[in-house]
């Protein structure tokens, strides 16, 4: 199976140096073989599993609660303007990388 | 060669819960920015999403709308991708395994019935709000970031905009009937993108599709739609090709442009979302939504057309919102003729509720006060023109239709012997009209009934009037 590590590190908006990338392929290859070893099996009568466990998922009321303070959480942000996060541009940074 | 174009449609509709999916951050549009905020629907490391259970049952009251097979088990994916708005790197939305699919909705366009098939329903999160600024950075708001959106995918059933958009109006006015969204564009509770391709007529090979976005208004849809199709039947007509691609409708230059965005970004690597175990929906979670469940605006046009006996356009504006066909079917419940009533409300009252931009919940004459007086035009006691003055009072709060036909004299002049004096003193004031008349031009005798009309202030029964003016000239 080929693999194209850098468009999987263009879509997790890594940049690996070329040594970088040679050993993440072959990492990624011992990992694809490991788990090819599962076509070996005849599965077609086997519905597809999402999640191993069976039991139904818990779901909560409708109920409002207050959540953080609005301070608090802009105390984190990197930039603000008034009562928003800042960010740069990404249709820029689409620009730049062309 | 003729074309003809083939539409899908992607729509997303924001649910009406207290709380938003994941999270019981209030959903709540127009809140200060960044106030309905919590470590889940901010992303923050560690937090974890549990699920709304009223948002589950609002996309089932959807689904059963919308006739769609409801499936008992369904799965949440992580659909990756990088953008502000997007703070988890993902969204939680469903893939393969929705809630709902296979649905349907009908509908009449230009008197024909058509059927535009739902392929499948999904529950998913919303993204942030994100406000460009002139600085070219973006400021972002999280309240929006979780609400609980509906995204409903049609099959390319669809021929033409106008039926895009007439699907379109069907299908907010059910999701409106049952409750579960207000569908406001302009508030981005309901939001439209489109695919469309073009082929020659008789054809069953699709031709290669564009997706279009930035549609925020049923107009839009309209407009965009249209110019991409043509847009598409003049390349193809040039000997070209239409190219694969995402374009945004530019409400302003009134054309389709191509989206820059990189194509890459489009791989979603969609997985299971491992902090969720499947939706398991049971029987009690089916009885709520069924209780939510009303006649739905279809089903109640074409019983108004046959218990009330509408006309199919009339029936059309009697349901175009529940609120308003409850009233009307009050009203109905009190008069004799149903057509006038609706009439009443198709004209005079929804003219009100345009110009001061009000609900019929908001008009301020109940169904029993217009009652009162489409009666008295019921028994030709008021003619219509005076029954609208009469109206136009009784919003201006100088009393009910009884006390103001009474207090000002109002009723219709039916008596022959009166209306004998005035059709005489109409002749012999306008000889010249009268001449006209006996030399054939018999249009004319508007004029006389005008006359009269005037000299009793409207009061006059204008048909009676007629027929005793053409026998008095013919004798």
């Amino acid at each position: 199976m080929e693999i194209d590590v850098k468009k999987i590190a263009e879509l997790a908006k890594l940049s690996p140096s070329p040594q970088e990338a040679a050993a993440l392929e072959v990492h990624f290859k011992k990992m694809l073989k490991y788990f090819q070893k599962l076509q070996e099996l005849d599965l077609s009568d086997v519905e597809p599993l999402t999640n191993p466990h069976e039991f139904a998922l818990r779901m909560r009321d409708d109920e409002p609660k207050s959540g953080l303070d609005r301070e608090s959480v802009l105390r984190n942000a990197p930039d603000r303007h008034e009562n928003f996060y800042r960010v740069p541009s990404p249709l820029k940074e689409v620009r730049k990388e062309k | 060669m003729e074309y003809e174009a083939v539409i899908g449609l992607e729509i997303h509709i924001q649910l009406a819960t207290k709380t938003k999916l994941f999270c019981n951050c209030r959903n709540e549009y127009g809140a200060e920015p960044n106030t309905n905020v919590c470590p889940v629907c901010l992303g923050l490391p560690g937090a974890l999403p549990v699920l709304n259970r009223e948002a589950v049952k609002l996309a089932l009251m959807a689904a059963m709308a919308l006739d769609a097979k409801i499936h008992r088990k369904s799965f949440f994916y992580r659909k990756n991708y990088f953008y502000p708005d997007l703070p988890k790197g993902y969204q939680i939305t469903q893939y393969v395994g929705s809630i709902a699919t296979d649905a349907k909705l009908t509908f009449e366009i230009d008197g024909v019935e058509r059927t535009v098939r739902i392929e499948r329903m999904n529950v998913e999160e919303e993204a942030a709000k994100s406000f460009h600024a002139p600085d070219g950075t973006v400021l972002l708001d999280f309240n929006r970031s979780g609400i609980p959106l509906l995204e409903i995918v049609t099959m390319p059933d669809m021929r033409s905009p106008a039926e895009a958009r007439r699907f379109l109006e069907i299908l907010k006015r059910t999701i409106r009937y049952i409750g579960i969204s207000a569908c406001d564009m302009e508030k981005g509770e309901l939001r439209v993108d489109s695919n469309v391709s073009v082929r020659p007529k008789g054809t069953e090979e699709l031709g290669v599709k564009v997706e279009l976005k930035n549609l925020n208004s049923f107009k839009a849809v309209e407009d965009g739609l249209k110019f991409e199709i043509q847009r598409q039947i003049k390349i193809l007509e040039s000997g070209g090709r239409v190219v694969q691609e995402t374009r945004l409708w530019d409400e302003h230059k009134k054309e389709t442009r191509t989206m820059r965005v990189k194509e890459e970004a489009h791989d979603y690597r969609y997985f299971p979302e491992p902090d969720l175990l499947p939706l398991l929906i049971d029987d009690e979670l089916i009885e709520s939504a069924r209780k939510g469940m009303v006649e739905l605006p279809e089903a109640r046009r074409k019983r108004f057309i046959t218990q009330y006996k509408l006309n199919p356009p009339l029936a059309d504006v009697m349901v175009h919102e529940r609120t308003f066909a409850d009233y009307f079917e009050e009203l109905a419940g009190l008069v004799t003729d149903k057509s006038l009533a609706a009439n009443w409300l198709a004209v005079e009252v929804m003219k009100v509720l345009n110009e001061q931009g009000i609900s019929i919940e908001e008009f301020p004459l109940r169904p029993k006060q217009i009652a009162e007086l489409l009666k008295f035009v019921e028994t030709k006691k008021i003619t219509h023109n005076i029954a609208k003055k009469v109206f136009q009072k009784m919003l201006d709060g100088e009393g009910s239709a009884k006390e103001i036909i009474e207090r000002e004299g109002l009723i219709t002049m039916s008596d022959e012997s009166e209306l004998a004096k005035l059709v005489d003193e109409a002749i012999s004031a306008n000889p010249e009209i009268v001449e006209k008349y006996r030399k054939g031009k018999v249009g004319v005798i508007g004029v006389l009934v005008g006359y009269i009309m005037r000299k009793t202030r409207g009061r006059a029964n204008a048909a009676l009037v007629r027929k005793m003016l053409e026998e008095k000239l013919k004798a």
